[in-house]
């Protein structure tokens, strides 16, 4: 894989992430945004993921003013109990996990088959 | 990678997976956060469709609406779609709420709140009243279903965000209609009708203490209150009276109205029904807005002819004390196309404006506290009820709900709200409710209300009005009056002396197995109490007695306030020689308790030559300096409120204990003054009065010790009296608050709770929903509501309204700057 295909495909996984915050609410979603960097090795896939989808999901709330993202932390915080930093971050933080778990896991199933492919035919 | 670590990352995958699913709601861009999108109000174009031509809708600096439209249909559309972009979840909540949904939406602990929205009937007359409107009015229907309309268009639109309260309980929103409107009407009707539990309580007290006792407690007209009552006079109306039906009003007040001439029920069976008369009470009583808001609606409103006025123009002012939610059951708009031109506040849900004004008029609404239902005694047996003699089957009507089939039975009267067994005999209670005939037209009302051009025209209005009955305080250019209107059924009665007289209402339950105690017909509109332009330059209708004692349909299921509001009111007005806007806005914000003043005279005369302790002394010393005023710094009040509440614990609490009537209201505060007065060795006060009032006085500071500390100082009003405006989620992060709060539950500018011997008291949850001064003359009008425009916690128009009803100031509701523009089209 050259240089070309490894920015073909986080920017491929940055665009799928996006896609998937705007019109989704699953951070399961994060598997699929993973898939494009099955190209990395695993531990690089892991980092590239985690950063993708953190960095992606919490510019999201750029969209809002920072005040009331603030204000409706604290609010969802007192209700369900937890930090209101926690509110913010929760989802960003499983995103992120999922995608760098799901990076490591395409690196190592992807280029497996194909392997097993290529020495198939 | 070997296989065990492959498994362990698809477990670990499968596992934050899992997990990812519970916070859907913190998604960035679709959970909650979108929230914020609708927090705003800044300028922009909606594109929607529905309207027949473009739509402007200009915001102010406070919050309020001013839409402006080219016909009726794009009017009531917009106004439908501007009320669901501000307050959707407020709405489809209290549409729920009254058609007996909530189980399906909270599960099983809104099971009782259904059953007694459903045993009440308000989705039975909501359809009954929408069938009429849309068969009697229809152009009148028309503009209810261009509102409904307009609500959809913004639920279907893209500018649609979801609500917070529904993004957190996950609930989408169904699409309204004209129903939901009407079904909500029937809620407010109810919460504000006279006639069911207090002829229910008053049965209680009744077959518990006796006659002598019960009148004494709770006399027909509260103590002092002649001379003030909404209409000026006697009683007579348009020259109809008691007197001009040849008889005594006298005789007729001199009599026991709880006695079996009267109700047809005998008294010795009556106290043995007290389990019967208990479960009725209990199951009309609505488990979950009970939880928010005790039973302290009430109102003020007055009016000052233009001779009176020192403007030479008529005044009026009007505060509704309701519930106090965030946000606020009221919405600021002003609605304006060729045929409208109206400002004031809608009632959420409602289409149009419930209290304002327009250029040339002005109204305001308070409640009258006499009878539009009826409660009667029923002998059923099985699915038969007893009528004249012959045995009829009850209709059942049947609701399916969470926990099974709820079936309410009806007899000729209404719902059976209660059964009971007694000597192998079943007995029941039904309702006889004026809204359940489906005519109460209040919406055709307040729309030709909105539509008014002179005073005759509000009075013509009302002609509509059913259901309940409301004061309604009228203003225009040239006149200021008053009437009570609305359906009143009267019960025809035969005298001891043989004579006969149509009544309204009941002191205690009815005999509904004979057609002698039916309904036989209602109050006449051209005899509704009402008086136009008073000598006096004045009037006032606080919930004190609505006539006195010559009116010829007398109020014998009269269950009026203590008239503290209204004496208080009366004096003010009464000291000036002219009224302006100034002093109407002064008057509003009054904090002095009538009562108290009066009453803390006779404390002080009983705690004078009392040994006290030093900490006794302290509190004796602000009790004695104290003015009366009910302000947050007080100390004085703080001494008399709990020096009050454990006299009414010791005297009236003891009597009700011993009987098991704790549920039941305390006598007046005047009753207290009164009886103190008059029998202060009455055996209520144990036998002297003066010793009532030390024993109170020590238990309160000895209270208020333990409490608060020693220190006197420390014992504010503000730190034991406080105001919570609560969210109707029930989540106290949406709520606001509790803040220190001023006033009582006599003063004009009222902060009622119940009197409890506990510190700090149970919140303050009821208070004056909006306040309204209006001079349609002058084009003078003010107003302000404790909230704000928007239902949306993370908008400054959640709350921006708030300090400035706390501060008792108000907006210039004609002279604020437009901070955004909507164009729909």
């Amino acid at each position: 894989m050259n240089v070309y295909h490894k920015i073909l495909a986080l920017v491929l996984s940055i665009v799928i992430a996006y896609i998937s915050l705007l019109y989704t609410s699953f951070a399961a979603m994060g598997i699929i945004v993973a898939l494009p960097l099955f190209i990395f090795r695993p531990l690089r896939s892991f980092v590239a993921g985690f950063a993708i989808s953190f960095v992606s999901s919490l510019s999201i709330y750029i969209i809002y003013p920072l005040s009331k993202v603030s204000q409706l932390a604290l609010i969802l915080g007192s209700i369900s109990g937890i930090p209101s930093i926690l509110v913010i971050l929760l989802y960003p933080i499983l995103f992120s996990l999922l995608t760098a778990f799901s990076g490591v896991m395409w690196s190592e199933i992807i280029p497996a088959i194909s392997k097993r492919r290529k020495s198939g035919s | 990678m070997r296989a065990v670590s492959f498994a362990a990352l698809i477990i670990i995958i499968i596992a934050i997976s899992y997990f990812s699913q519970g916070i859907q709601l913190l998604s960035p861009a679709n959970g909650a956060w979108i929230a914020i999108k609708s927090s705003g109000m800044s300028s922009q174009n909606f594109s929607i469709q529905g309207l027949e031509r473009n739509v402007t809708i200009s915001i102010d600096a406070t919050g309020m609406a001013h839409i402006y439209a080219y016909n009726d249909h794009d009017l009531f559309f917009a106004q439908g779609f501007y009320s669901a972009y501000q307050r959707l979840d407020q709405m489809e909540f209290e549409a729920i709420l009254a058609s007996g949904n909530l189980s399906r939406y909270i599960g099983k602990s809104g099971l009782d709140s259904d059953k007694t929205m459903l045993l009440l009937g308000l989705s039975r007359n909501a359809y009954l009243l929408q069938n009429n409107l849309k068969m009697n009015y229809p152009s009148y229907y028309a503009l209810i279903q261009d509102f409904s309309e307009g609500v959809n268009s913004y639920i279907h639109s893209n500018y649609y965000v979801t609500p917070l309260v529904f993004k957190l309980a996950g609930i989408r929103p169904f699409d309204w209609s004209p129903f939901y409107s009407l079904v909500w009407q029937e809620y407010m009707s109810w919460s504000l009708t006279t006639g069911a539990s207090e002829p229910l309580a008053y049965s209680l007290l009744y077959s518990s203490v006796g006659p002598s006792l019960t009148g004494q407690l709770w006399p027909y007209y509260p103590y002092y209150t002649e001379n003030a009552t909404v209409i000026p006079g006697d009683g007579e109306v348009n020259n109809f009276s008691l007197v001009k039906q040849g008889i005594s009003p006298s005789y007729l007040w001199s009599l026991d109205w709880a006695q079996s001439w009267a109700t047809g029920v005998n008294t010795s069976l009556l106290s043995k029904l007290t389990p019967l008369i208990r479960y009725a009470l209990s199951n009309i009583s609505d488990p979950y807005m009970s939880s928010f808001a005790s039973n302290f609606v009430g109102s003020n409103s007055w009016v000052i002819t233009s001779e009176f006025s020192s403007t030479g123009s008529a005044m009026l002012a009007n505060d509704p004390h309701l519930p106090l939610y965030a946000p606020s059951l009221w919405l600021p708009v002003q609605l304006f196309d060729p045929n409208f031109s109206v400002a004031g506040w809608e009632l959420v849900g409602e289409p149009g404006v419930l209290i304002g004004h327009t250029s040339h008029t002005a109204w305001g609404l308070t409640t009258p506290e006499g009878n539009s239902a009826n409660v009667y005694l029923e002998i059923l047996n099985g699915s038969n009820y007893l009528f004249d003699g012959k045995w009829y089957r009850m209709q059942e009507v049947n609701y399916s709900l969470a926990d099974g089939t709820y079936t309410v039975y009806y007899t000729n009267n209404g719902p059976v709200i209660a059964r009971y067994n007694l000597d192998n005999k079943e007995y029941g209670v039904s309702l006889n409710w004026i809204a359940s005939r489906g005519d109460s037209y209040d919406l055709i009302a307040e729309i030709k209300l909105d539509n008014s051009s002179s005073y005759q025209d509000m009075v013509n209005a009302l002609r509509y009005w059913g259901s309940p009955p409301q004061n309604f305080a009228l203003v225009s250019t040239d006149h200021a009056g008053y009437i009570t209107a609305g359906y009143y059924p009267l019960i025809n009665e035969t005298l001891p002396n043989g004579k006969s007289v149509q009544v309204i209402g009941s002191r205690s339950i009815l005999n509904g197995s004979t057609a002698k105690y039916e309904p036989s017909g209602l109050v006449p509109f051209n005899y509704l109490p009402q008086a136009t332009d008073p000598e006096r330059g004045y009037m006032f209708a606080p919930n004190q007695p609505t006539v006195w004692k010559n009116y010829p349909y007398p109020f014998i299921g009269g269950f009026w306030a203590s008239g503290g509001r209204a004496q208080a009111i009366n004096n003010y007005i009464s000291s000036k020689s002219s009224f302006s806007i100034q002093q109407m806005m002064q008057l509003q914000s009054n904090i002095t308790d009538y009562w108290a003043v009066r009453l803390n005279r006779l404390f002080l005369n009983s705690l004078s030559n009392m040994s006290k302790t030093e900490l006794q002394q302290q509190a004796y010393s602000y009790l004695y300096s104290w003015n009366g005023a009910a302000s947050i710094d007080s100390i004085g009040m703080t001494v008399y409120w709990y020096t009050l509440s454990e006299l009414d614990n010791i005297t009236y609490g003891k009597i009700y204990s011993q009987y098991n009537l704790t549920k039941l209201p305390m006598p007046f505060t005047s009753t207290t003054i009164y009886l103190a007065i008059n029998q202060p060795n009455s055996s209520i006060f144990a036998g002297s009065f003066e010793n009532s009032v030390r024993t109170a006085f020590i238990s309160a500071v000895s209270l208020l010790e333990r409490s608060l500390g020693s220190n006197v100082s420390d014992w504010k009003w503000g730190k034991v009296h406080l105001l919570e405006i609560q969210s109707y989620s029930a989540l106290a992060e949406l709520s606001l608050g509790p803040y220190p709060i001023w006033g009582d539950s006599h003063t004009v500018s009222v902060g009622g709770v119940p009197e409890e011997l506990v510190i700090p008291e149970p919140y303050v949850r009821v208070g004056s929903s909006l306040r309204l001064i209006a001079s349609p003359q002058t084009g003078q009008f003010y107003g302000v509501i404790p909230g704000g425009a928007s239902g949306n916690v993370l908008s400054s128009f959640y709350s921006n309204q708030l300090q400035f009803w706390l501060n008792h100031q108000y907006y210039d509701m004609n002279n604020q700057t437009i901070i955004a523009r909507w164009e729909l089209g």
